[in-house]
């Protein structure tokens, strides 16, 4: 089951006068070698498309994946986990930023498609099921990562 | 959209590999999204003849046949209506892998008889739709050779093109992008002039209603053609990707469809009465589409008519009434280019889906009007023979005569890499742009199939796509204040939940739905109700968590939870709230505490969720004098184990108490239920206060104990209240400790017995000193609320 009625999803946005797409890829690369703790993940960039952003691309995480689970690294296969893009000017004009001075790029990404691809978690209804049994499994000690808040 | 590779080559002369191919085509921004390979599969099955045909003796709708191999002749029944002797058939020896996962052809008994295997029907083998019967090969097919060499199936390519790029709905298309990727040398089509004898007897005209609808529109008539079965390599083709072959006329528009992007529509020209017209529905006509369904169709609907009739819906579906059969002598050719926004809406709002309107709605390339009736014309020539009449045409081929002036230092710019003014040209002029190099900049003119082409990021995401995405260099972003990414509310949300955590709840997400049928048990009104729900549990905003909460105590129970302690912080949905939502902290305890050796085990009471909701506060820095307690909570609280809590003069800022006692019966719940809720939007912040300077009191404190009488309706909050308002800064606490009923106390009293701490900080005080304070404190307590001091 991937789909439900409701999902959580984490968008980014990052406006300045230099910004360019090579930030896009670092920034994106940074984040998912992080949150998969994984620092040789491989990961791909490629051409997509989107009504807000112009170039857009798609990334693509490595996975190894046979019948049984997919593990995420390097596999052979690939896995596409989120979509970006430069922020369309069309965009900016909207919003009154002028796009001769400012540039950026903006992401999504599901947070329950990360969560279920970094705890091989099949079922996407069990993150609303609050099964306690689930949720210890999968619950954080109180103080976890609080050097990083 | 599916196709095959040998079908590309027609297009694009490559020495890469299949595999090669798939991974530059999802490089350039066209994902492959699988490759079929169904010849291994098609090798298990064996062409076989059918030697004879019994009753089954248990059996009425089965037969025992004696099948063929080539080798053996087998036992096998088989249920299909058209089995028959001396037939040619398709079978699946025992051991065959089915498409269905998992089954696999055994030698089993059916109904007490023998069957060494089965014989198949299009839709098993997933050769097409047709299930009622199995398949009958052709007479001359070799018995006990492989159904693989019948369909010599060649690997599918399935690619997700994305709604920007109808360009690549046609394997002429993906060609180009191949090719300019270079990945091969694109190979142009040759189209032959068309030599007409005559002029058509039909004739088309677009009614200035239309005109938007559909610019333009050429049409042609073909006298003495034969709809005959499609030649091999055409019907080859189609199989190959999976479509069934039908007449020479459905297959050559199918074959235009997919090869470049180019739908049409030929009309049986004898069922045409007098002239076509291109027009708008009047709305209310009806009309019998090529798939059997009848439509209403409503207003502004583009539409193809004759004298008499709406022939088809443009762009969208044909008619019955005037489509092509075997026995069709002349035909009238359609190609038109219809506006994509009054296909996508027509096909919309009649819920019909089909290659054409997939196409229109995307938009198909306008200079293909022209160029590709002479296509299909002459492929219709060349397999169905006739004669062809002078094209008749109405409106004009829609040009993008705008042009784009291109600035190279965009790419660097924009993506970080600089790519040589050479490379840019032949990337431009190979995907088809006109590029005319003007000083630093180039002046580009755009290919009219490449209608999503508007601005400069256009052209440089065509660029780099072109170029390799993985070449686009990777830079971190360092941002110089991330320690300060928090601000106050979410650093405060993080607070609440530690606290929660740690005093032993667990945090959840629900559904931010619930049912209105549940809504209703618990009283609420102002509900916002869902227009397209996903189900009928889920139909309302949820107006509180407390249902979910239900729900979620209930299975967890189920399961065999002793007890069960969750928090949410969420939305929470009420027309009365502004914008229609706030942000709550909720949560429910159910069940009892855990057994321990040096304590009894308890159930969870009225007090757990009040010390809850309490600590939130205090964790929050929000003194206990800013809010005032009343017992003002909604209906679905237990009326007499319950409370508010106020910022304001009865506010209701939030809620906590025991879940009332019908509502959880109703959720099958047999223990007592207590919940909490707090709205975050409402919750005053902390004021910033610098901390004192501590000073030692060190001075001897006094406890004193007082119990009062006092009517049963009083609360003990007022007394605490009056107290405090004592203004006496020596008071320091104030605690309830004994709380009395019963034997010794009038009826409809109660006793509240109270203590004090006095906290002097600059001299010891003295007993007289001590007597005026309790002196005072009995007294307003007496005054105010009419109380009794309980004598010792």
């Amino acid at each position: 089951m991937t789909h439900t009625p409701m999902f959580h999803q984490i968008e980014g946005l990052y406006l300045d006068k230099n910004v360019n797409m090579s930030h896009l890829k670092g920034c994106i690369m940074d984040f998912c070698r992080e949150f998969f703790e994984i620092n040789d993940l491989p990961i791909r960039f490629r051409p997509s498309f989107f009504p807000f952003t112009e170039p857009s691309a798609e990334i693509d995480i490595g996975c190894f994946k046979n019948k049984e689970e997919i593990r995420i690294g390097k596999g052979g296969s690939w896995l596409e986990i989120m979509g970006c893009g430069m922020v369309h000017s069309k965009v900016l004009k909207y919003c009154k930023v002028d796009s001769n001075k400012y540039q950026g790029f903006a992401f999504g990404v599901g947070v329950e498609r990360l969560a279920m691809l970094k705890y091989g978690i099949s079922d996407l209804r069990s993150f609303f099921d609050s099964d306690i049994k689930w949720l210890n499994n999968f619950g954080f000690t109180i103080f976890e990562n609080i050097e990083k808040i | 959209m599916k196709f095959t590779f040998s079908w590309l080559q027609k297009y694009l002369k490559t020495k890469k590999s299949l595999d090669n191919i798939c991974d530059r085509l999802t490089m350039l921004g066209i994902e492959v999204a699988e490759i079929i390979d169904n010849q291994n599969f098609l090798k298990q099955f064996k062409i076989a003849e059918v030697k004879e045909v019994q009753d089954h003796p248990n059996a009425d709708r089965l037969k025992l046949c004696k099948v063929n191999d080539g080798k053996n002749d087998l036992d096998i029944v088989c249920g299909a209506p058209n089995v028959k002797k001396d037939m040619k058939v398709v079978l699946a020896p025992v051991g065959t892998k089915m498409l269905e996962e998992g089954f696999i052809i055994q030698k089993s008994k059916i109904r007490d008889i023998l069957s060494e295997g089965m014989l198949c029907s299009e839709k098993e083998i997933g050769l097409g739709d047709n299930s009622d019967g199995i398949i009958q090969l052709e007479e001359n097919a070799k018995v006990g050779s492989s159904l693989s060499s019948l369909y010599p199936s060649e690997k599918i390519i399935d690619v997700e093109i994305t709604p920007n790029r109808s360009d690549c709905l046609g394997v002429y298309g993906i060609a180009r992008d191949l090719a300019a990727g270079g990945d091969g040398n694109f190979i142009e089509k040759k189209i032959i002039k068309i030599k007409s004898k005559f002029k058509s007897k039909i004739n088309i005209q677009i009614l200035k209603e239309a005109k938007l609808a559909c610019p333009v529109f050429y049409g042609c008539y073909i006298k003495n053609v034969k709809n005959c079965e499609s030649p091999e390599w055409l019907k080859k083709q189609l199989q190959a990707i999976g479509l069934k072959p039908i007449s020479a006329l459905v297959d050559i528009t199918n074959y235009l469809t997919i090869d470049c992007n180019r739908p049409l529509h030929v009309f049986d020209a004898d069922k045409i009465n007098g002239n076509l017209e291109i027009s708008l529905a009047k709305g209310g006509e009806s009309f019998k589409a090529l798939d059997g369904q009848d439509y209403k169709l409503s207003k502004e609907m583009l539409v193809i008519k004759d004298g008499k009739d709406i022939l088809s819906i443009a762009g969208v579906i044909g008619g019955i009434s005037s489509m092509c059969g075997s026995e069709t002598n002349n035909v009238f050719l359609e190609c038109a280019y219809f506006d994509p926004i009054s296909v996508a809406k027509t096909g919309r709002l009649l819920n019909i889906e089909t290659d054409a309107r997939h196409r229109f709605e995307r938009g198909v390339d306008p200079q293909s009007v022209s160029k590709g009736i002479e296509e299909v014309t002459n492929l219709i020539l060349e397999i169905c023979g006739g004669e062809v009449s002078d094209f008749v045409f109405d409106g004009k081929i829609p040009i993008n005569k705008e042009k784009i002036i291109f600035d190279t230092n965009k790419i660097e710019n924009f993506v970080g890499i600089k790519i040589s003014d050479k490379n840019i040209y032949n990337i431009l002029k190979k995907l088809g742009f006109g590029v005319i190099k003007k000083g630093k900049k180039f002046e580009l003119s755009i290919p009219s199939w490449r209608h999503d082409i508007e601005s400069q990021e256009d052209i440089v995401e065509e660029i780099i796509r072109i170029y390799g995405y993985e070449k686009i260099p990777s830079n971190s972003i360092y941002i110089s204040n991330q320690n300060k990414v928090d601000n106050l509310c979410q650093t405060r949300e993080l607070n609440m939940k530690r606290c929660l955590a740690q005093r032993g709840l667990t945090e959840t997400v629900t559904w931010s739905f619930m049912s209105n049928k549940k809504s209703k048990v618990f009283g609420m009104n102002n509900v916002l109700e869902i227009e397209n729900p996903i189900s009928n549990d889920l139909d309302i905003m949820r107006g509180s968590m407390i249902p979910n909460f239900l729900d979620a105590v209930c299975k967890n129970i189920a399961n065999g939870e002793e007890k069960v302690c969750l928090y949410e912080l969420g939305p929470v949905f009420d027309k009365k709230f502004e914008n229609n939502q706030q942000i709550f902290l909720s949560g429910v305890r159910c069940g009892r505490s855990k057994k321990h050796w040096l304590k009894k085990d308890r159930l969870y009471d009225f007090f757990d969720v009040k010390l809850d909701l309490e600590s939130i506060l205090k964790c929050c820095k929000i003194p206990r004098n800013s809010y005032v307690l009343n017992n003002s909570a909604p209906s679905y609280y237990h009326p007499g184990k319950s409370g508010s809590i106020n910022f304001l003069n009865d506010s209701k800022d939030g809620f906590f108490g025991e879940v009332h006692p019908d509502i959880t019966k109703k959720f099958d719940i047999n223990y007592p239920v207590y919940a909490f809720e707090l709205n975050l939007n409402t919750l005053p912040h902390e004021k910033k206060e610098s901390i004192k300077t501590f000073k030692n009191k060190n001075f001897q404190k006094v406890e004193r104990d007082f119990a009062f009488i006092v009517d049963k309706k009083i609360k003990s909050q007022t007394i605490i209240d009056l107290i405090n308002k004592n203004e006496n800064t020596l008071i320091n606490e104030i605690n309830i400790f004994d709380l009395y009923e019963g034997e010794g106390i009038p009826q409809g009293k109660k006793s509240i017995a109270i203590s004090i701490v006095l906290q002097p900080d600059s001299k010891t005080l003295k007993d007289s000193e001590i007597e005026t304070i309790c002196k005072e404190i009995i007294s307003k307590v007496i005054k105010n609320t009419g109380a009794i001091l309980r004598e010792k």
